[in-house]
């Protein structure tokens, strides 16, 4: 029983249609005025006279206003020159400005020339010094605008002279600045929490992005949003925007239109990080405490990002109070955060740490030491800790460490000295970052951020049995390890020539060291103390070296007065097994503004991965192998195509349309068969590079302001996978193809004290390989001697599965409601409830033995029914 | 302390009641059953060939809890074995009810091309296959020990030195074969035997990595569990066209006799060369019998080298490393 079809393959006609509107509009506009051609010859005649002159030999007529004076006199020698140019020289040396407008042209006096200044600075919170990204500023005067970048850093243009400048943040009251300057200068903002929600003013080109796809959230945003066991989460959050898929219900795993689970570029301050989850997935890695800001990019991907194939995770951490010390601690059902933050040296240098740690196995080990069986140990922490140190007002520096690991541990023992059985097993993994960044400030236009990190994500498994009897000794030993460690150098500029127009330049240089796997065994053996046996065999091991360079640059300018571009290129090299593979990566968007309120966007993006995640669960595994390209294997490829519209309703609503294609090239899958290693086969033996699609539409909805915020999302995608020979090379949905996807988020503030969020999402079923069929395993397997008395019944059936993700399984949905309490300014508890309707939603299916039928049904086990969890946090002050 | 003694049993409560299994319904599911063939042809005298039909998982009432049930053994398809290419020994097997399977009365022997073609009303399938060299022995050590808690376990231990052919990728097995027989309470009532097919070690080209099959199924490592290695293959990556020292040990009385209640028993224990796709075929039943308890992983898909069909056609060569007979 199947639903595998061969489909024929979508062209992205739509898409290319919308992407080349615009240009063929703008084309076709400049055409026209080219192919007229003037040729005139007046000496010391009046203006008015040369006008009458080109409205006779052209079919353009003048239209201006009385206050324009056409009386001066001027002679004119023009030669078939074109309207344009026939215009610059009627009108040199006058005060007279000219714009035509399909078969008119308008004369208007000309603005005096401007002196222009760059004002440039930081945006911050007035009491923590907390920087505050993509925080606006307007100058009033001008209706100049600009927003901050991710240090929280603006530079704009304005008119010298008196200007009255505006900052404004959300969750902040507005503030203004009377000023009057002549020169470049620096001016911070220091902004207050209001409790009101602060009018937002955006002025020209602010506000409109020709980018799409881009989504931001804060950390207070992320703690209100109701989340499984209480525990807030960041990577959650995000797999409530259209487009977004979790994979398994309650885990962090992200599938961003029709993209593997390895495919996004998670950064941490800027860093890469490879594994993203806590207990299988169950959480993700980044505490929210520390968290400031979160982006997301699902397309119109910028220059500036590369290195994966579907997003974009940008986080940003805290770097900390400059002028109090505080702390936090949150005490959850599963586990504790502790924060701490203050200054070193006040306005000058500042620390933030952030630490959070499991404590289920603190019960585990209360029990182990009342038992003699073995009780399985499990935890998990991760540390974040900042310092960030202001030279002065040009110059910063950044010092930052993440330190996260899993562990599940048992072991045993039994007998006494001269007859024991020890066993252990141990599972270690985690990633570790440490970077060091330097913000700069040449000039008010140019920002440049220097950064030098390590990074490193490691497995490590041992299992180790000893045992004696008497005179005999036995050990053995089995360790398995996964890991890569990179080494990386990044400068990335700022440029900001005008008020209008925004390049990023830089480029990058990263040295991995992969070692997909060791797999080994150490044996010891000994008897009456004489040693029979020791030796250390490896049977893997897997070490790759690679070098990656890469560079881009951006800029997002106005082509037109309607017309907005983010164009860019990013260039990648990547060196591996002697062999270089370069990629240039155009990147496109395109934006415009039909008029204040509603606009069209459209965007391609080319992108390039080098690192593959081999899985064979559903879940987040310490054991699936992050794996480099190699000589036989050519890094992934996506061509990512997207057109939609923005409407703002009005202040508080809004609404935008997107529709994607995507083309993806060279993903790797473990072949049929293949999911279940043997020690001794490398894992490039084991996979296969094939083809991906995905292509559908979303919808999102927003309110912003008010008491009550949040936002409906939907989206309606397809995704699908083909390979040489798994699935017998025919076409087959991918695991996590969800034809339909609803979110809503609300957030209701009902007053001071009491904040309620509700979440309720809906998807379409995952698909599952399901097998219909079964057939007789060879009899006798395990011996060969078929004795008429062979004790051994039949052998179980073995399955037959006729094609990948056959099966599609039964929709999930769930409602999930937060309630945060301030009891006072330093109380805070927080009471959630996950699915509170306890819809048993699908985790995994699976052919099981009926009693009352009497046969083989198929049974779904759905992980988290309703799940109530209280949240107490204090903060010392 | 009662409100927090009241939050945590809403907890536990809910927590006890949050995960579940619910049956689904997946109404009328039809499917058009394949012809099976499973055949392990080698240098015995008799080889079986066995012919079967696939039937659905769900809703079928021949099985029982642990997915057994009969399969019914075909009996009037039309069998073909070919050797060499060689039509001329074409051969129409013939089916035996007592074996319940076709049988090949010859000893085949090594490098024989083999060909079988079964012809079963509208179904038609092939599949190919050749004997191996037989496996080289160097030499066979024994020797019995002990271990584990005061009481003891015997053992007998294995030290099989193998010569390896360069140049081809081979795969082995070994089996082993351990039966006692314990008398019964009653006299005059037969009996019955008892047998075992497994063998122990700690050398991971017999555990393919893994920790030994000792250490697995108990509760010390009860979350983390292995495939276990119990059809006894494996392959020279480690040592191809090298000697190598097989290390195994089998649990073994010394003497099954003076055991209380066993009279007699026999221990054979044999080394197999086996052919590129038996080896697939076993190593992937090992990780699908695996899988099944486990729904978080991607199904194993077993290894079938049967056209238009399923089931397997492998082959090998055997070799005696030990036969004890105690009678």
């Amino acid at each position: 029983m199947s639903n595998n079809k061969d489909k024929i393959e979508h062209k992205p006609i739509v898409f290319y249609l919308l992407f080349f509107i615009n240009l063929l509009f703008l084309a076709q506009e400049v055409s026209a005025q080219k192919r007229v051609l003037i040729s005139l010859e007046m000496a010391d005649v009046s203006l008015k006279n040369i006008l009458r002159e080109v409205e006779r030999t052209s079919d353009y007529s003048f239209v201006y206003k009385e206050t324009i004076d056409l009386n001066k006199k001027k002679s004119v020698l023009i030669e078939n020159k074109d309207l344009q140019t026939s215009l610059d020289i009627i009108f040199d040396q006058t005060d007279i400005a000219w714009h035509i407008s399909k078969k008119h042209i308008l004369l208007s006096n000309r603005k005096p020339k401007i002196a222009m200044i760059t004002v440039a600075g930081y945006i911050a919170d007035r009491h923590s010094g907390e920087t505050l990204i993509s925080a606006s500023v307007v100058d009033k005067t001008s209706n100049k605008a600009a927003m901050t970048n991710l240090y929280g850093y603006y530079t704009i243009r304005v008119p010298r002279g008196n200007i009255q400048m505006q900052a404004s943040y959300i969750g902040y009251s507005t503030e203004i600045r009377r000023i009057n300057f002549q020169k470049d200068t620096i001016i911070n903002f220091g902004l207050q929490i209001g409790h009101e929600l602060a009018e937002i003013v955006v002025g020209e080109n602010s506000r409109f992005s020709p980018s799409s796809g881009s989504f931001e959230l804060s950390g207070m945003a992320i703690k209100s949003m109701p989340a499984v066991f209480g525990e807030s989460d960041v990577l959650k959050s995000l797999q409530y925007l259209p487009g977004v898929q979790s994979g398994t219900e309650g885990t962090s795993g992200m599938y961003v239109r029709g993209g593997g689970g390895d495919q996004n570029l998670v950064l941490l301050d800027g860093v890469p990080i490879y594994s993203t989850g806590h207990a299988y997935g169950l959480f993700s890695i980044f505490n929210g405490d520390a968290v400031k800001k979160v982006s997301l990019h699902k397309g119109s991907f910028p220059a500036r990002f590369g290195g994966r194939l579907s997003s974009v995770i940008d986080i940003r951490l805290r770097d900390g109070d400059m002028q109090k010390y505080k702390s936090t601690i949150s005490i959850g059902l599963l586990s504790s955060s502790f924060n701490v933050e203050g200054p070193i040296v006040k306005n000058k240098t500042s620390f933030n740490l952030s630490v959070r740690r499991s404590y289920v196995d603190a019960f585990a080990r209360i029990g182990k030491m009342f038992t003699p069986e073995s009780v399985p140990i499990f935890y998990l922490y991760d540390l974040n800790a900042k310092i960030n140190h202001r030279f002065s007002d040009k110059s910063r520096l950044y010092l930052s460490l993440y330190d996260g690991k899993d562990a599940f541990g048992s072991e045993s023992k039994s007998g006494s000295t001269e007859y024991f059985n020890h066993s252990a097993v141990n599972y270690k993994w985690g990633n570790r970052v440490a970077s060091t960044r330097w913000n700069y400030v040449f000039n008010n236009n140019l920002f440049v951020n220097y950064m030098l990190a390590y990074n490193s994500y490691e497995f490590r498994y041992k299992s180790w049995q000893e045992s004696k009897n008497l005179q005999y000794f036995n050990s053995t030993e089995i360790f398995q390890s996964s890991a890569i460690k990179d080494l990386s150098i990044h400068a990335d500029f700022e440029y900001f020539p005008d008020s209008k127009q925004h390049m990023r330049f830089g480029g990058g240089a990263i040295y991995h060291r992969f070692t997909p796997e060791v797999h080994g065994s150490k044996v010891r053996e000994e008897e009456n103390g004489s040693e029979l046996v020791n030796k250390t065999n490896h049977f893997l091991n897997d070490k790759i070296k690679a070098k990656e360079l890469s560079a881009y640059f951006e800029d997002e300018l106005p082509i037109t007065e309607k017309l907005k571009a983010n164009i860019g290129m990013h260039f990648s090299l990547f060196d591996v097994q002697n062999k270089t593979y370069t990629s240039l990566q155009p990147r496109i968007s395109l934006g415009y503004e039909l008029d204040q309120n509603l606009s069209l966007k459209t965007s391609y993006t080319k992108m390039n991965q080098h690192v593959n995640l081999l899985t064979s669960s559903t879940l987040i595994m310490p054991t699936d192998l992050w794996v480099p390209i190699t000589s036989k294997l050519k890094p992934m490829e996506s061509h990512q195509f997207t057109a939609g519209t923005h409407y703002d309703i009005n202040k508080a609503y809004n609404v935008s349309v997107e529709g994607f294609y995507k083309q993806m090239h060279n993903i790797l899958e473990y072949k049929d068969g293949s999911a279940w290693k043997d020690a001794y086969t490398s894992w490039e033996d084991q996979v296969e590079a094939g083809r991906g699609w995905a292509y559908g539409a979303e919808v999102l909805i927003q309110k912003k302001r008010g008491r009550l915020t949040g936002w409906l999302g939907y989206s309606l995608a397809w995704n699908d996978r083909k390979f040489e020979t798994i699935n017998q090379g025919k076409r087959f949905n991918a695991k996590y193809d969800r034809r339909h996807d609803i979110s809503l988020v609300l957030v209701y503030k009902i007053n001071n004290k009491l904040e309620l969020s509700a979440s309720w999402m809906f998807a379409s079923g995952n698909k599952a390989t399901l097998p219909f069929e079964e057939y007789q395993q060879m009899p006798n397997v395990g011996m060969d001697d078929l004795a008429p008395n062979n004790t051994y019944g039949p052998s179980r059936p073995i399955s037959y599965v006729e094609g990948r993700n056959n099966y599609r399984l039964p929709p999930t949905h769930h409602l999930d409601l937060n309630l945060n309490i301030h009891k006072s300014d330093k109380k805070l508890w927080t009471v959630s409830v996950y699915n509170v309707y306890n819809r048993a939603n699908p985790s995994i299916v699976h052919p099981e033995y009926s009693y009352k039928k009497e046969s083989t049904t198929l049974m779904q086990y759905s992980l988290f029914g309703l799940i109530p969890s209280i949240t107490y946090t204090y903060k010392f002050r | 302390m009662k409100k927090k003694v009241y939050i945590f049993s809403i907890f536990v409560i809910s927590m006890i009641s949050s995960s579940c299994e619910t049956e689904i319904d997946l109404g009328d599911i039809a499917i058009k059953p394949h012809l099976v063939l499973n055949a392990s042809l080698s240098n015995a005298d008799t080889s079986r060939i066995y012919i079967s039909e696939s039937r659905p998982i769900f809703h079928f009432s021949n099985t029982s809890q642990w997915g057994e049930g009969n399969f019914l053994s075909i009996d009037n398809a039309d069998v073909d074995l070919l050797i060499n290419n060689n039509n001329k020994t074409k051969e129409r097997l013939q089916y035996s009810i007592k074996d319940s399977s076709y049988l090949y009365l010859k000893p085949l022997k090594a490098s024989d091309q083999l060909s079988i073609e079964v012809q079963y009303k509208d179904k038609k399938i092939n599949a190919q296959t050749s004997i191996p060299n037989a496996p080289e022995i160097l030499s066979v050590d024994t020797f019995s020990f002990s271990k584990g808690n005061s009481y003891g376990q015997d053992y007998l231990r294995f030290h099989v030195k193998i010569k390896d052919q360069a140049v081809t990728k081979n795969f082995y097995r070994i089996t082993v074969d351990f039966a006692q027989h314990r008398q019964s309470f009653w006299p005059g009532d037969g009996g019955y035997w008892t047998r075992s097919s497994q063998f122990i070690s700690d050398d991971p080209v017999l555990t393919n990595g893994s920790p030994n099959s000792n250490n697995q199924g108990d509760d010390d490592f009860g979350m983390i569990i292995f495939p276990t290695n119990y059809f006894g293959i494996f392959h020279d990556a480690a040592f191809n066209g090298e000697e190598y020292l097989l290390d195994f040990y089998v649990s073994y009385p010394l003497f099954i006799s003076q055991m209380d209640y066993y009279d007699k028993g026999h221990l054979r224990v044999n080394l197999q060369t086996i052919s590129e796709d038996l080896y697939k075929y076993y190593f992937s039943l090992q990780r699908y019998m695996h899988s099944l308890n486990d729904g978080f992983i991607e199904p194993a898909i077993v290894f079938s080298n049967i056209n238009k069909g399923l089931g397997i056609l492998g082959a090998y060569n055997e070799v005696s490393v030990i036969k004890l007979e105690e009678k």
